[in-house]
């Protein structure tokens, strides 16, 4: 499929409906590795369409408990490509455990020594911030800007609605493990207390929350120089199916240095939503005319631009408008985005282009 | 004060006998000599009663020695790892697992420490030994009751006064290694940890504590061969262990920080 070549402007990004639910199972059952926010398991992804299509219906002052799935359509094959998701606030109820990287610094003039020991302290700090979470899409599609506008564009709705969110945000990644699912990190740390191997405590967690399974773990740090090597090295890496939505993340200006997993050591990447590109980026403008011809030919660069309704919300790409140009849509791209003239879009320079090539990938 | 079973007499060690006591003895580090020079400190030594009598004060050959000090730790602080156990249970999903934990402290600060036990193994078979022991320890004892009750402590600290430690070296393989130090305190001292002790006496456990690490360490992050080794005595030591044991001190729940050896803790008051 490295010749499919889509014009970034067929892809729309929605709020998934309860009949995306064949879509879903097909991605989660593509990613059942590592997803843990997409299970393959269809009571499950109902659950969550029916909270997600909740979420995006209420108007009631967000609990924290809301979680919010996307998807992108390709709007030329009719087909959806990928799927992308927010959870409000991280553990919502509960704590939200991570381990933080730390220095400890101790020396002795006496014996002419120092050290200083990587350290690994178990902590809450991430609880309550929103989580961007079940990122998907199609392996076909990798190297296209539909990952792009699933990831980024899910940023446009948290700076539309700013009060549903939490003004810190976080992203888990999956950590080093093989095919069989054994996880170095995890057998140097929370086999110990487990006494299991990863899947296994993984298939103990469903239904339970992870705060609960974390409560398991010992609460002091951990001095990394005591772990075998191979645990060591796996501290912060991350699994290769991982890559492409890590590094949009860290495009966007999120810190992986500072949180991993707490069971595959995986990183929790973190940042403040204000200071993230697409945010920074963001402005809101005025659709100035609706009959502008379409686009002919390849854009130099691609702009998010989203509508601003929370129920309906929609997300395409569009060529980058010149620089004092009010925006001006085809009828086509006013009717992806389901807007008027005179209606107010907010809109984000994308400095992506795609690329050609795929493979497989997952946050 | 003769013992009919050792033939030997126990006195204070004297500048003299500095000499015949560097056999038995790791070397003095920074105190420079192993007869002691301050006020608290004792060195007692056995000497063979008919030798001491024929000859010139400090010229009898040492048979064996034992050293009492009050107040460990209130001079400079002494460290040791405190082992102690944390669970972690979840009923639910019928998980129970038992940790042991290590955490660095200074827990038996101002006890009275019996250290230096130790006699000539060549001029003595193992019986010889025992009893010598035996003598030394209980003279150290008695040397320890008389300077407690010459010079009693505040109220506030005779719970530590009525303590008594002795520490003994912890398990090393046939080339001098032990695997403790090398599964933990390695990870933070890179240097020689036995030329250092050498180096800096008792003081050696005050500098690598520094750097040591001061939260609760889980056992089970350690080697299997590291975790066999905390709390065991050195096979050299064990009739040292012995001999503590026979004296009503036990191992409690405290080894040292840089080879895991066992320290054995008394009552004084009972």
């Amino acid at each position: 499929m490295s010749d499919l070549d889509p014009d970034p402007g067929q892809f729309l990004l929605r709020p998934a409906h309860p009949d995306d639910l064949p879509a879903l199972e097909r991605f989660a059952a593509a990613s059942a590795f590592g997803i843990t926010t997409l299970p393959p398991d269809r009571a499950q992804l109902v659950e969550r369409l029916r909270r997600s299509t909740a979420a995006f219906g209420s108007d009631d002052v967000a609990s924290g408990e809301e979680i919010y799935l996307f998807v992108v359509e390709d709007t030329a094959r009719g087909a959806l490509v990928g799927t992308s998701g927010i959870a409000a606030s991280a553990g919502f109820a509960e704590r939200f455990y991570s381990y933080r990287n730390e220095y400890v610094v101790h020396a002795s003039a006496e014996l002419g020594a120092g050290n200083r020991t990587h350290t690994l302290h178990l902590c809450h700090d991430l609880t309550g911030v929103t989580l961007l979470t079940s990122f998907y899409v199609e392996p076909a599609y990798e190297r296209t800007l539909a990952p792009q506008l699933l990831s980024r564009a899910r940023l446009l709705f948290i700076a539309e609605y700013p009060a549903r969110f939490s003004d810190r945000i976080a992203a888990e990644s999956p950590g080093l493990a093989d095919d069989s699912g054994r996880c170095p990190f995890w057998d140097a740390v929370g086999r110990r207390f487990f006494g299991m191997d990863y899947p296994a405590a993984e298939r103990l967690a469903v239904g339970r929350s992870k705060s609960f399974i974390a409560e398991l773990m010992p609460p002091s740090p951990i001095y990394v120089p005591l772990l075998p090597e191979e645990a060591q090295w796996a501290i912060g890496q991350l699994h290769p199916v991982g890559e492409l939505p890590f590094e949009i993340l860290l495009d966007e200006g999120f810190d992986a240095d500072t949180y991993v997993d707490i069971f595959d050591g995986g990183p929790t990447v973190h940042a403040r939503v204000a200071q993230l590109k697409t945010v920074a980026r963001s402005r809101r403008t005025r659709v100035a005319e609706v009959d502008a011809a379409p686009a002919v030919g390849r854009s130099r660069s691609w702009w998010i631009v989203a509508n601003t309704r929370r129920d309906g919300f929609r997300a395409t790409l569009l060529p980058g408008p010149g620089r004092t140009r009010a925006l001006s849509l085809s009828p086509g791209q006013a009717a992806t985005l389901g807007v008027r003239a005179g209606d107010e879009v907010r809109v984000a320079a994308l400095d992506a282009l795609p690329a050609a090539g795929n493979g497989g990938s997952h946050d | 004060m003769t013992d009919t079973t050792t033939g030997c007499t126990i006195r204070a060690a004297l500048p003299a006998d500095e000499a015949a006591l560097r056999p038995l003895l790791p070397p003095p580090g920074q105190a420079r000599s192993l007869v002691p020079t301050v006020a608290d400190e004792d060195l007692l030594v056995a000497v063979r009663t008919a030798e001491e009598a024929a000859s010139s004060a400090g010229a009898a050959t040492v048979l064996g020695c034992v050293r009492v000090r009050r107040g460990v730790g209130l001079e400079r602080p002494r460290y040791w790892y405190h082992v102690g156990c944390a669970v972690h249970a979840a009923p639910a999903l019928d998980l129970y697992h038992r940790q042991r934990t290590l955490l660095l402290g200074n827990d038996l600060t101002g006890a009275w420490e019996i250290a230096d036990l130790a006699c000539h193994a060549v001029a003595l078979d193992r019986v010889g030994q025992v009893a010598l022991l035996r003598q030394l320890l209980a003279a150290a004892l008695r040397r320890i009751a008389d300077r407690r009750a010459a010079a009693p402590v505040a109220a506030s600290d005779a719970g530590d006064d009525a303590r008594v430690i002795c520490e003994l070296p912890g398990v090393r393989d046939a080339a001098g290694r032990s695997a403790f130090w090398d599964s933990l305190g390695h990870h933070f001292y890179e240097g020689d940890p036995w030329l250092a002790a050498e180096r800096f006496g008792p003081a050696w456990k005050t500098h690598v504590a520094a750097l040591l690490p001061r939260e609760p360490l889980l056992v089970s992050f350690l080697s299997v061969p590291a975790q066999q080794a905390l709390g065991r005595a050195a096979a050299s030591a064990a009739i040292q262990a012995e001999v503590l044991h026979a004296a009503g001190l036990r191992a409690g729940q405290h080894v040292t920080i840089d080879d895991a050896g066992p320290v054995f803790e008394g009552d004084l008051d009972r």
